[in-house]
């Protein structure tokens, strides 16, 4: 468990990343309607970009090798809005088509779920490090 | 470490680290599961024997572990280029807490044992 990095912190940064998943995802499917998002258009899909950090500096082999993972990103997509005919909304434009959010709710709640297991996957690995360090406090006991 | 000053002790003490090494690479396997591209990495182990001529005479002698980080290559891809396999790497998550715990008790024991030796109790 030496070494800066430890398991507890990778497991953590895990946890950090599939809960901001979770938020990108709930807002997606709050605004699946939204006509007017924060520059006057309908609300832009949302999507989080995973990346992996490596930990340690370079010197270090064994430890550079680890990575943790982080969002840097969290991107709107450029999808097209979709065209639905309602002449009598108030944000129909001239031919009576509303431009509504390019959300897929089904493709939401599989990635809802994912997150969700990814999340579970590392509290597992977290109670499996909790483990490890309690039993090794019963040396020499 | 330094006060394991047998050969089998260290040897415990060297596979604990190395397993501790396992626990950290694959909790970063499980924390990059979504990030496209990644390559799962494991741990293999070898202990080297440090005195081949001894062996030739029927003694056991425990060696040094040596823990290398591997990538396998051929492992299969997901459609976003990433080689994690959840399930695998939970099962081999398990299986090294499991070996890691195990180690730890017989160590413990040894301490145990070796306290009771110094007291003079059977």
């Amino acid at each position: 468990m030496d070494g800066e990095l430890s398991a507890l912190d990778i497991s953590a940064s895990a946890l950090v990343a599939q809960r901001i998943r979770l938020n990108v995802v709930t807002e997606n499917l709050a605004n699946a309607e939204t006509t007017r998002g924060p520059d006057g258009g309908p609300y832009r899909r949302k999507v989080a970009i995973f990346g992996a950090e490596r930990a340690g500096t370079f010197d270090q082999a064994l430890t550079a090798a680890v990575s943790t993972v982080t969002v840097p990103d969290i991107q709107e997509s450029e999808d097209a809005p979709r065209a639905v005919y309602q002449p009598a909304h108030p944000d129909a434009n001239p031919e009576g088509y509303v431009m509504m959010p390019n959300i897929n709710s089904v493709l939401e709640m599989a990635d809802l779920l994912a997150a969700t297991r990814a999340y579970e996957a590392n509290v597992t690995a977290v109670q499996a490090a909790k483990s490890m360090a309690t039993k090794a406090l019963e040396i020499g006991r | 470490m330094n006060l394991l000053i047998d050969p089998t002790s260290r040897l415990l003490a060297e596979m604990i680290q190395g397993t501790a090494l396992r626990h950290r690479v694959l909790a970063g396997n499980l924390a990059n599961v979504e990030t496209p591209g990644y390559q799962a990495q494991d741990v293999s182990f070898s202990v080297a024997l440090e005195e081949a001529g001894r062996v030739a005479t029927g003694e056991s002698v425990p060696g040094r572990v040596q823990s290398t980080i591997t990538t396998d290559a051929e492992a299969p891809i997901r459609r976003d280029g990433s080689t994690v396999d959840l399930d695998r790497q939970m099962v081999r998550l398990s299986q090294n807490t499991q070996w890691h715990n195990a180690m730890l008790q017989i160590l413990a024991s040894r301490f145990t044992q070796m306290k009771a030796a110094i007291k003079g109790q059977a």
